[in-house]
């Protein structure tokens, strides 16, 4: 595809530097733009109006110099959460909420991992497993005095590299003997970011690192916000390697309502540098996702990051359907459901001056379903004028059809017609995440699932099949594939393009990519394996239904 | 002028010079409107000089201020992007035509994917802050658009 589309390079562009440097930005802004004029041209006008100020002052204050220049005001200092708090831990778990677990099973049966409960157990394997430094050095560890969670510092050289990590210990739950225990932060000499553990940092900021690379080293950083365990969904990622010595990290996070996430006005996570000594290909989750392959300097920082974006505006109410996609309506609106639809009005528009929204569900086949979900949010553009007058737009959310009809009277205001507009953008789907159920569908997830072959992949909580991504379609081969004996390897041809058991106790077990069986294959895997229905889902993810098979013959899918 | 805005101003220009053709171009693949491409460009350069010193990585603002702007423009003027590109005042070369006519059958979001990411090789993190979405859903319109310009590409090949 790429080389198709450089035959755009043939085009000449046009040079109109000059006509660019003169012009005058002239359409209305775009909706960042709006915002920086609106924040410029107040701070201006704050600007102007202080300075005025200052020279009333000064002229009639007898008592100022005029030549006395003011002294700015010191920068407030960040917001910081107090130790043990979310945004303040890294290892072995981000969440606090995973401490108080840890301690109940310390303090209860005793399940919780020794490591934990000793702080150069939990060095140890830190060091090993993060910092992939192995044999792990000598430490020294010291109690920082009056410190509210237990802090101790752990201080662990590496004589090949020459580094020393820094490391802070916490006690979140409770101090003392038997108290679990977390590391708060870690640092290299040389690798330095300018926040602090726990810091409260705003979505989209910058924090400002230096790095001096030892020679022959690669650079990263990155961020993670969430975890992608826990009890909500919010987990984000992102980073890019480093060149140069300066380094800006922002963390970055779609707002729940663009991702289908929950995470709220605000989430822990960290960010991170760390160099090696093979390329990286991209920054990311780093040494805590990783590999305990070795790192050289390293240093992570615990933060919570603010997502003001999620919070929902003054005047809203969120309306959530049985099903769990949602839209943000204004307060005063009227609202009624009946069933699986629901119809949304604006208070004081009768007759002429109504603007309504109704949403409905589809029952349609699957085979009527489209093999991608919709694209959100939805906008004007995605209605259509119908000959009643009404405007409709059909579209698809986790494999569910919908049809939304929009009805504006003729002396509609424009306000009214504006706020429904943002309704409707506001419709959102909720990520189904991978093993769970909603109605007919079950989520594969995402990940893992390459192109041109069959994977297995768990169809239900006990049904093992195979997800298939012909380059045409995706469809599923199942349902539950019986193991052929400890040690099968599940895999899949690719030259054949055939599911293949390898059995170790007998013959291979092999089904063409339509699901019907070899002629060769072992009793018991005689029968034809069904195809099902699989879609993409808005987000991304993989939704099969066993609801039932579809009479479909997947061969097509594969004719390119 | 200060030292600092002088810089940035270089800066801009020197972004203008590696980026600007490649920008107009993927604009052009996008909107099959040259004017559009030319307007979108222009404004989001005009833009960034007149708050240079907010922005961050200009490279990725210009990208993402001008398909914003060439999305508007094209809403404003309640436009969809023609079939056939035709009735523009420059002269496109019957190959890029019919890439172009090809790309406009294309939904805005699949067309506006496959251009930043295929053609521009922007990253999916800055598509996704684009088109307004996740970096999955942007995987999911470039697979389908991918899928749906294949064989229009081919029967152009072949004629």
């Amino acid at each position: 595809m790429r080389e198709d589309l450089s035959a755009l390079d043939d085009l000449a562009a046009p040079d109109d530097w000059r006509a660019i440097e003169r012009r005058m930005p002239a359409r209305p802004p775009t909706e960042s733009g709006r915002t920086r004029r609106r924040v410029i041209a107040a701070f201006t006008a704050i600007v102007v109006a202080v300075a005025a100020g200052a020279l009333l002052v000064t002229r009639f204050d007898r008592s100022t110099p005029l030549d006395q220049t003011p002294t700015p005001a010191p920068s407030p200092a960040p917001p910081v959460q107090p130790a043990g708090a979310e945004g303040t831990l890294l290892f072995p778990e981000i969440d606090p909420n995973s401490y108080l677990e840890m301690q109940a099973r310390a303090d209860g049966e005793g399940h919780a991992p020794q490591y934990v409960l000793e702080p150069d157990a939990l060095v140890d394997r830190f060091i090993e497993t993060v910092m992939g430094w192995y044999p792990v050095p000598d430490m020294t560890l010291e109690t920082v005095p009056g410190g509210e969670r237990g802090e101790t510092i752990a201080s662990v050289t590496n004589p090949k590299l020459g580094v020393t990590a820094t490391i802070t210990l916490i006690q979140p739950v409770r101090t003392g003997e038997g108290g679990v225990w977390g590391v708060g932060s870690v640092a290299t000499e040389g690798a330095t970011i300018d926040a602090q553990p726990g810091q409260v940092v705003l979505e989209g900021s910058s924090m400002e690192g230096q790095i001096h690379m030892p020679e022959g080293e690669h650079a990263a950083w990155g961020y993670v916000l969430g975890d992608t365990n826990g009890e909500h969904p919010c987990f984000a990622a992102g980073g890019n390697t480093i060149d140069g010595t300066d380094v800006s990290l922002v963390p970055r996070v779609p707002s729940d309502a663009s991702s289908g996430m929950e995470c709220g006005t605000e989430e822990g996570g960290y960010l991170w540098f760390g160099t090696r000594s093979f390329r990286f290909e991209s920054g990311g989750c780093g040494p805590l996702c990783g590999d305990s392959s070795p790192w050289g300097l390293v240093t992570i920082v615990p933060i919570l990051v603010s997502l003001p974006e999620n919070q929902l505006a003054a005047g809203l109410s969120t309306y959530t359907s049985p099903i769990g996609w949602k839209f943000d309506y204004p307060d005063r609106w009227s609202i009624s459901t009946t069933g699986d639809s629901v119809v949304l009005s604006n208070p004081d528009g009768s007759g002429a001056e109504t603007v309504r929204l109704s949403i409905s569900q589809l029952d349609v086949g699957l085979l009527d379903l489209a093999d991608h979900d919709s694209s959100f949010p939805l906008d004007d553009a995605d209605f259509i004028a119908h000959p009643e007058g009404d405007r409709v737009a059909e579209y698809q959310g986790n494999g569910v059809r919908y049809r939304a009809t929009l009805s504006v009277g003729a002396d509609a205001s424009q306000a009214d017609i504006d706020r429904m507009n943002r309704v409707v953008s506001s419709i959102r789907f909720p990520s189904i995440g991978e093993g769970e159920d909603r109605g007919i569908w079950h989520s594969l997830g995402v990940r893992g699932y390459e192109a041109g072959i069959g994977t297995p992949a768990f169809l239900s909580d006990v049904d093992l099949g195979y997800l298939v991504r012909a380059p045409a379609g995706v469809y599923a081969l199942g349902p539950n594939i019986e193991s052929c004996g400890e040690g099968e390897n599940t895999t899949w041809d690719a030259s054949a393009r055939q599911i293949l058991f390898e059995c170790p106790n007998g013959p291979d077990v092999r089904y063409e990519l339509d699901g019907s069986p070899l002629p060769g294959n072992p009793p018991g895997y005689t029968d034809a394996l069904y195809v099902y229905r699989v879609i993409v889902a808005w987000d991304g993810t993989f939704l099969v239904t066993l609801s039932q098979p579809i009479a479909v013959d997947p061969g097509p899918l594969w004719w390119r | 002028m200060s030292e600092t805005t002088t810089e940035r101003r270089h800066e801009l220009e020197e972004l203008f010079r590696t980026d600007g053709a490649r920008l107009w171009r993927a604009l052009l693949a996008f909107a099959a409107d040259p004017d559009v491409a030319s307007e979108a460009r222009a404004e989001a350069f005009a833009q960034a000089l007149a708050h240079q010193e907010q922005l961050r990585s200009a490279a990725a603002w210009v990208w993402t201020t001008s398909f914003r702007v060439a999305r508007g423009i094209l809403k404003e003027r309640n436009q969809p992007v023609k079939p056939s590109g035709a009735e523009t005042q420059y002269e496109l070369p019957d190959p890029i035509r019919d890439l172009v006519a090809a790309l406009a059958t294309l939904p805005p979001k699949q067309r506006l994917a496959i251009v930043l990411h295929d053609y521009a090789d922007r990253p999916t993190g800055e598509v996704a802050a684009i088109l307004g979405s996740t970096r999955a859903t942007v995987h999911v319109h470039l697979s389908a658009a991918r899928r749906r310009l294949r064989p229009l590409l081919e029967e152009r090949t072949d004629a």
